[in-house]
């Protein structure tokens, strides 16, 4: 341990490093803390409802959820092209990925919107029992997540256009794409507990 | 196909395809049982931990983030697993009251 | 006013911050019989019942509740400042986290006092009773946007304090963030009856309140720090310091 604060950030291009805000990973360490309490409230009430969960779970559309999870998957992969190109400085590129980024993260809320209509149709909605009450409030609570993140990118996009990550620190940029990368993740949970797990 | 694998990312992104295409086809098999069940949380993990140090870099990160991050999957996917274990019909679950 | 007496002002105004946290969680939440609070699925009758029985309590937590809720007044004021001094001369965030900390007393007060009436008749009809709990839950749990946007307004100028010790760190400004967005959930309290996010529920009641009264007590924390800060500058005389643990300027 001492050996490794004793080496100097700049020492290797994979020394230890955080990427980004220090201070933005807290707000991220608190984000995941908040999802986790709602995962443990999910499967603790499952337990109690088995019968229920398990029929409600049939009623969803899974191919919904796996489109969705390789959009979230696949937008994320962009934003990590999007750094290695500022890194590499190749500056055009940056606003491609963040913009094919962007587009996955509308196509996600798209998808999401056709779910949700297709179950309000159905007569279905967070009343319908607790299992329904848990997947519109976790899907709504994360929703609101992801349309966070594409406003996050879209700023990061108008800034790559103008040539802001061109030079200079990319702290910005990192910090931003972690928050998509939490979203991500926190999605992949969701899917397993909400769509598959049965 | 080369390239493809070199590339940390595009690695990361079709290993993430590959286990999200098995996790939808373990659902489709519904011989599995509960086996299934087990399987899918493995994967989620799996998943996670794959967007947590190759997207989120934090393989490098100082070791206190890693292990927070690591951490949080390690204790999230564990309660879940035994919450859900102690939840299946051969173990009683499902008559819990309340 | 001399230098010396508004320092002592904003040092007793930033003080009031733990009044109010101290007060709160004796008042409002032990004595009001808010840990754990009623849950909106118990039945008419029922809920009459809870009231008879901690009648004095009740009456008692909620009526002292609503005279110690305004210690957020002369705390928020005194934020208003901290915040004017760094945002300069058009304040548009420190008046709205002025706006947000009153409009919040107002909510935190409205809710307070339909139990005061609640409790007041406690032989009346159960249904009027049960509907003016349900008022005074939903008028705190739906409200609490002024919160939020104060919340956001003083962790929106933290950030952009760039003075060498700023008045918040950094951290403490995203989780501010962070702790005024784990409110959302408290939305769902206006449909659910039971579960985690009915205003009992774990996500809707517990985890919220937890995160505004953290909240509180660390920016207090980093209020106080600030007023002594400036106060040791103004060398301002020995007898006013001292009493405020754990200081290290």
């Amino acid at each position: 341990m001492n050996a490794i604060t004793a080496v100097p950030d700049q020492a290797a291009p994979i020394a230890q490093r955080l990427p980004g805000d220090r201070d933005v990973w807290i707000f991220i360490c608190a984000e995941l803390l908040m999802f986790g309490a709602f995962f443990i409230a999910y499967i603790v009430n499952r337990a109690s409802e088995l019968a229920v969960f398990n029929d409600s779970q049939r009623t969803l559309d899974r191919t919904c959820g796996v489109i969705n999870t390789l959009i979230l998957i696949s937008s994320s992969w962009a934003v990590v092209q999007a750094l290695a190109a500022a890194r590499s400085r190749r500056p055009q590129l940056i606003s491609t990925y963040l913009g094919v980024a962007i587009a996955l993260g509308v196509a996600f809320m798209l998808v999401k919107v056709f779910e949700y209509t297709a179950k309000f149709e159905a007569g279905l909605s967070m009343l319908t029992n607790t299992f329904y009450m848990f997947y519109f409030c976790l899907t709504m609570i994360h929703l609101m997540h992801v349309v966070a993140g594409t406003v996050i990118l879209t700023v990061m996009w108008n800034k790559a256009r103008a040539g802001g990550y061109d030079s200079g620190p990319l702290q910005g940029l990192e910090t931003g794409a972690s928050y998509w990368h939490m979203v991500d993740l926190l999605w992949i949970f969701l899917f397993a507990l909400l769509y598959l797990l049965r | 196909m080369n390239t493809l694998l070199r590339n940390t990312n595009h690695r990361t992104w079709l290993l993430l395809v590959i286990a999200t295409a098995a996790t939808y086809w373990l659902r489709e098999d519904a011989q599995l049982g509960a086996i299934a069940g087990f399987v899918t949380l493995a994967i989620a993990y799996a998943k996670g931990r794959l967007v947590v140090l190759d997207y989120m870099e934090l393989r490098h990160a100082p070791r206190l983030w890693r292990s927070l991050l690591e951490g949080w999957l390690v204790a999230v996917t564990a309660i879940i697993l035994l919450v859900y274990r102690y939840g299946l019909p051969e173990f009683g679950g499902g008559n819990v009251a309340g | 006013m001399d230098e010396k007496t508004s320092l002592r002002y904003e040092l007793i105004s930033a003080w009031c911050g733990p009044a109010f946290f101290i007060t709160f969680i004796i008042f409002w939440v032990i004595i009001g019989h808010n840990l754990p609070n009623p849950s909106p699925a118990l039945s008419a009758v029922d809920l009459a019942a809870r009231y008879i029985e901690n009648l004095g309590q009740i009456r008692l937590g909620f009526i002292i509740s609503l005279i110690t809720v305004v210690f957020y007044m002369p705390w928020t004021c005194v934020l208003t400042v901290q915040m004017w001094r760094i945002e300069g001369k058009a304040p548009v965030l420190s008046l709205l986290q002025l706006l947000g900390g009153a409009l919040t007393v107002m909510v935190v007060s409205f809710s307070a006092m339909f139990w005061v009436v609640a409790a007041f008749r406690p032989e009346r009809d159960p249904a009027i009773t049960q509907m003016l709990t349900d008022t005074g839950w939903l008028c705190i749990d739906l409200q609490y946007a002024c919160t939020t946007l104060q919340m956001v307004a003083a962790a929106l100028v933290g950030l952009a304090d760039k003075r060498a010790v700023p008045l918040f760190p950094r951290w403490v400004c995203y989780l501010t963030i962070w702790c005024g967005i784990s409110f959302f959930p408290a939305s769902l309290t206006g449909v659910l009856k039971t579960g985690p996010f009915a205003w009992n529920g774990a996500l809707s009641y517990y985890i919220p309140y937890f995160c505004w009264l953290c909240w509180y007590t660390t920016a207090s924390v980093y209020m106080i720090k600030d007023v002594r800060r400036r106060m040791s500058g103004a060398s301002v005389p020995a007898t006013s310091r001292g009493f405020v643990p754990g200081m290290s300027v």
